[in-house]
């Protein structure tokens, strides 16, 4: 059984409409996506790319590759780790570790319903050198019940 | 005049259900501490935006898509919800301009279960000289034929929650709204399959339609006989419908979506000398505005 939608004038104008409604807010929001998540301590340079992993619906896990690029004018060993304080340094494990360089990345499997702050650790001093954050955010930020869909 | 009996007595027990469900329901106002509620909260509303495009095979003989709008929709949904009354689109849908929305009432709201009251377009319709202008030559089996109306239905709905599925039951009575009589059954199941940050639905649908719901869609009467159209009273018939359908973020308010149904139709659907396709594709691939 079937369904005809005419009114070719209509639509263009409503095609139209929708655009500029859709297209406005939107520049805003992606403007909002590229906040900085670089945190320099002294010197150090260190993001995360993407900063903000996007998952469909509130309180699902997100799921990104994420590069972590950083780089210190200083040539020496350094560690990456995932910021948790509730932990003692000897409990974290790093995520990579570097000998004797000043700038590197990799790329970090991120799986997460929350953001994770990563640090660069001189591996001498035990000092954080600098930080960054992927946040998680949602599409549908309330959480609907669950409803039947149809497509046609 | 038996089926007209049948009608009115469906419709009559109908209402005296909804109407007996509906006092209860007022006295008590339903709980909204569990996932089958459309918000968690007394009251709530969303708006986003869609455009798609869209193939889409019509069963009607002669008409096909032609024109760029033709594979084009453009959709505004909303959801308004406040103390269990809902009006709710469907977000899937390429266009809620025709069967995308519908209002109810949450009767019954239970942890694994629901039960609504429920209005919506169950049967689209079809203006035949619409069809005929926006093709480029005359369709003979459409000429003279008359509009038929939206099947527009008021009924009960009971869901049935599971971890990542859902399924439900329509029963609805098409003679108080739509010119339409008869009823219409629907089954939909829905199974929601995560792959990381995609949302993937497997669906599979059955309608039943009562005989005054094909003969007023697909029937030809007396009035319609042509000698490419002849006298056609098609009785009960059905849909059936597989459907795949995938979501993905885009960004913090856009969504891509991509779906694809396939429709079978029950022969005396498929025998009525309106009907030119027996089997239906139809692919939507589009984006939504979360506002």
């Amino acid at each position: 059984m079937y369904s005809s939608f005419s009114n070719g004038f209509a639509k263009k104008g409503l095609v139209i409409i929708t655009l500029l409604i859709m297209l406005q807010p939107s520049m805003a929001s992606e403007l909002s996506v590229q906040k900085s998540t670089k945190l320099p301590l002294n010197d150090s340079r260190f993001s995360a790319q993407p900063s903000n992993c996007i998952a469909l619906r509130h309180g699902r896990t997100c799921y990104a590759n994420v590069t972590l690029s950083w780089n210190n004018p200083i040539k020496q060993d350094y560690c990456l780790y995932i910021k948790q304080p509730k932990l003692k340094f000897t409990q974290l494990s790093a995520i990579k570790c570097w000998k004797n360089s000043n700038g590197n990345q990799v790329i970090f499997n991120f799986e997460s319903d929350k953001k994770i702050e990563f640090q660069l650790l001189s591996s001498t001093d035990k000092r954080v050198v600098a930080e960054a954050v992927v946040d998680v955010s949602w599409v549908h930020k309330a959480t609907p019940r669950k409803r039947r869909w149809r497509i046609f | 005049m038996l089926k007209n009996s049948l009608n009115i007595l469906m419709a009559l027990s109908l209402s005296l259900i909804l109407t007996i469900s509906s006092g209860k329901v007022f006295a008590a106002d339903p709980k909204h501490d569990n996932e089958t509620t459309v918000f968690d909260k007394t009251f709530s509303w969303r708006f986003m935006g869609g455009i798609s495009g869209v193939y889409d095979q019509s069963p009607i003989k002669g008409d096909k898509q032609s024109e760029f709008e033709d594979y084009l929709h453009v959709s505004l949904l909303f959801d308004l919800y406040y103390k269990g009354f809902f009006m709710q689109s469907n977000h899937r849908r390429s266009s809620a301009a025709t069967l995308g929305g519908e209002i109810g009432y949450e009767l019954i709201v239970k942890e694994s279960w629901e039960l609504d009251i429920i209005s919506k377009a169950y049967v689209p319709g079809y203006e035949p000289s619409d069809i005929i202008d926006n093709n480029d030559s005359d369709i003979p089996t459409l000429s003279g034929l008359e509009d038929r109306g939206y099947g527009r239905g008021i009924g009960v709905r009971y869901s049935h929650f599971y971890q990542n599925s859902v399924l439900s039951v329509d029963i609805a009575s098409l003679a108080p709204l739509s010119k339409a009589d008869g009823w219409v059954a629907d089954i939909f199941y829905s199974h929601l399959v995560p792959y990381r940050n995609w949302d993937i639905y497997l669906g599979a649908g059955f309608t039943y339609y009562s005989a005054d719901v094909t003969d007023y869609f697909v029937g030809v009467n007396n009035d319609e006989v042509s000698s490419v159209r002849p006298f056609y009273e098609p009785g009960s018939g059905y849909q059936a419908q597989l459907e795949i359908f995938a979501q993905h973020p885009i960004s913090q308010n856009w969504s891509f979506n991509a779906g694809i149904t396939q429709s079978y139709y029950s022969d005396t659907i498929n025998d009525s000398p309106i009907i030119g396709k027996q089997h239906l594709t139809k692919v939507m691939l589009g984006v939504l505005y979360v506002f």
